[in-house]
């Protein structure tokens, strides 16, 4: 990653028709060489900025820039990029090779050289054996890896994924996740992934953009996004997470619901009506607060279900007013169980929460 | 299980039923049958078996009258055929390629229409524009007759194509390097091909079938097969006319299996 900027959006909206606005006036720049996702939920405006980097849409206002050229209205076929479809769009009339080699046909590439690119890349996806094979003769993930390699031969200087492991299941999914993630670092290609799954978007990124209502939401490393979500949208996007309804106190410390005062990271003045937020995995359970370590928050509940999952207990704590949290606690054999009706203490770190204004 | 059983308890519904089967059978396929047996039969009275022959078949080629219906159908089934496969795709791709065009509901309309009304009105439509922009009726006339019902047909075969197939096809085409025109002689096209074949042949049935329109826009000599044969039984009905159907039964079969044939030949491809 050398910081070029392969891809730079600049202020780049797209409408369709008088009331849609799909792309909101989104400024974006991705790094050459990046692995970098557009995550958000479905009509969120990712598949529209994916396809006006691709050439397929256009912008109404803006600009789209590819290392540093100008886009403007040129056409796909005139552009750096290839794109991986999300239905793959293999054409049923051409076998394998064939489908890969279209590209490279298309430019005039020297039959010999088409030749032993279409083998290298073919190679590359793991589909040497396969070359006759017409499309609707592969499973989905050999289709998968048959559009992979189709973009790929082209060496284009920036890839574009639109939710390319959404037709397949989960643990084909989870495999060639880690594939892409290898085929990527070996062509060093900035890879544009397009995703409503955040688990995926956390684990293959280097970086993500969280987009909302056509709009960027928050963009940054995956820890960035997880641990520190700049809003409740992102908060809520990505991975689980516990809200509690309060107010600042004073600067670092909410009041909670109940009267409780937790502190917290937040930047909001005091007075400001805030939600706190706190993942399940930063909660631990005490029978009292003597037990714990100074400086941490606690909140008195008492245990009102448990549930037994074979390697984990599942614990609701109820909280009066506050709410009820969900805890799940491993089944190591120091663990300590807890009966429903016992008083325990939820103890979270203070860093762990962010309290976030609306 | 229980089904077999109670198949089994009934025996006597699935004969009735196996019955009424054959009966629809005999209904339909009988009197074509009487027809093909008649025209290998030697008598001269039509429903009298006079042993086998091919006489018929020797007097049909032997009719220059005939035989000039033969060729007037031929030439306007190809010419019609040919231009109406054309504007038809076409206009099937017009259609679904402007999606979001503001008054494609009226135009599918308008395409459709050729194919609900009634084939007298669509004759005399057609008969007083023609006298209205001064065509001559003739081979002419029954040619642009042809063309203008064939293309909805044509459009609605192919259209049927083209909504099965992924609007992602041509973006991954353009995305891979191929202009315009590349992507449809290089992806579209192929794809949508049986379609297209399937509704030239279709055309091409319906143009050698038709009597109603051909018949109202004929000229003096330009009659087409059907309309002769139809005006052959106004006079008598000779076992000639026998030949003649059976050949027309056979070319009609052949051109609809092939017809079915690509469509189906696509369904699977595509």
């Amino acid at each position: 990653m050398d910081g070029q900027a392969a891809v730079t959006l600049t202020g780049v909206t797209k409408k369709f028709g008088e009331e849609v606005t799909a792309v909101d006036d989104v400024d974006l720049e991705i790094r050459d060489g990046e692995f970098f996702s557009l995550l958000g939920p479905s009509g969120c405006g990712k598949t529209t900025t994916l396809r006006m980097i691709a050439g397929l849409e256009f912008p109404t206002d803006g600009s789209v820039q590819i290392f540093g050229e100008e886009m403007g209205l040129r056409p796909p076929n005139k552009r750096p990029v290839n794109t991986v479809f999300q239905s793959y769009a293999l054409f049923p009339h051409m076998n394998v090779e064939q489908n890969v080699g279209f590209g490279l046909r298309m430019q005039k590439v020297e039959p010999s050289e088409i030749a032993r690119r279409v083998a290298e890349a073919i190679d590359l996806v793991r589909l040497s054996g396969m070359e006759k094979r017409a499309p609707n003769a592969l499973s989905g993930g050999q289709q998968q890896r048959v559009a992979l390699a189709r973009a790929l031969v082209n060496r284009p200087k920036v890839l574009l994924l639109d939710e390319p492991l959404g037709a397949l299941d989960l643990k084909l999914r989870q495999t060639m996740q880690l594939e892409l993630k290898d085929i990527q670092h070996e062509v060093g290609i900035t890879f544009v992934y397009v995703t409503h799954d955040q688990e995926e978007a956390l684990t293959m990124s280097d970086r993500i953009a969280v987009m909302n209502e056509g709009k960027l939401a928050q963009v940054g490393m995956p820890e960035e996004i997880y641990g520190s979500p700049v809003s409740l949208f992102v908060a809520g996007f990505v991975g689980d997470m516990f809200f509690l309804p309060g107010e600042v106190a004073e600067a670092g410390a909410v009041r909670l619901a109940g009267g409780q005062i937790v502190r917290a990271k937040t930047s909001s003045s005091p007075g400001t009506a805030v939600t706190l937020t706190l993942r399940p995995e930063m909660i631990h359970l005490y029978a009292s607060s003597s037990e714990l370590p100074p400086d941490r928050n606690t909140l008195d509940g008492t245990i009102a279900r448990k549930i037994f999952y074979g390697d984990s207990m599942f614990y609701e704590v109820d909280v009066g007013v506050v709410g009820s949290f969900d805890v799940r606690v491993e089944n190591a054999p120091s663990m300590r169980r807890w009966e429903v009706g016992d008083s325990v203490v939820i103890d979270f770190h203070p860093e762990s929460a962010t309290a976030l204004a609306e | 299980m229980t089904l077999n059983q109670g198949a089994a308890a009934r025996p006597w519904v699935d004969r009735i039923l196996a019955i009424n089967g054959w009966l629809v059978f005999a209904f339909l396929y009988l009197p074509i049958l009487v027809v093909i047996v008649f025209s290998f039969s030697a008598s001269p009275n039509v429903g009298i078996w006079g042993g086998f022959s091919l006489h018929w078949y020797d007097r049909m080629f032997g009719n220059e009258q005939l035989m000039n219906a033969l060729r007037n159908s031929l030439w306007v089934a190809a010419w019609s055929t040919v231009i109406s496969t054309v504007l038809g795709t076409a206009a099937a791709l017009a259609i679904d390629r402007y999606r979001r065009w503001l008054g494609r509901g009226v135009f599918d309309a308008v395409l459709y229409l050729p194919v609900i009304i009634p084939d007298v009105t669509m004759a005399v439509m057609l008969l007083m524009w023609f006298t209205q922009v001064n065509i001559t009726l003739g081979r002419l006339s029954i040619i642009l007759a042809h063309i203008a019902f064939n293309i909805s047909f044509v459009a609605i075969v192919v259209r049927a194509r083209l909504a099965n197939m992924d609007p992602a096809m041509e973006e991954a085409a353009a995305d891979l390097y191929a202009s315009r025109w590349q992507a449809f002689r290089r992806i579209t096209l192929p794809l949508i091909m049986p379609g297209v074949l399937g509704g030239g042949l279709l055309a091409l049935t319906l143009s050698l079938d038709d009597v109603v329109i051909t018949s109202l826009v004929q000229g003096p000599g330009s009659a087409t097969l059907p309309v002769y044969v139809f005006g052959l039984i106004k006079r008598s009905v000779t076992p000639e006319i026998n030949a003649v159907s059976t050949l027309m039964l056979a070319a009609s079969i052949i051109l609809v299996l092939a017809s079915l044939a690509f469509q189906r030949r696509g369904e699977r491809s595509g």
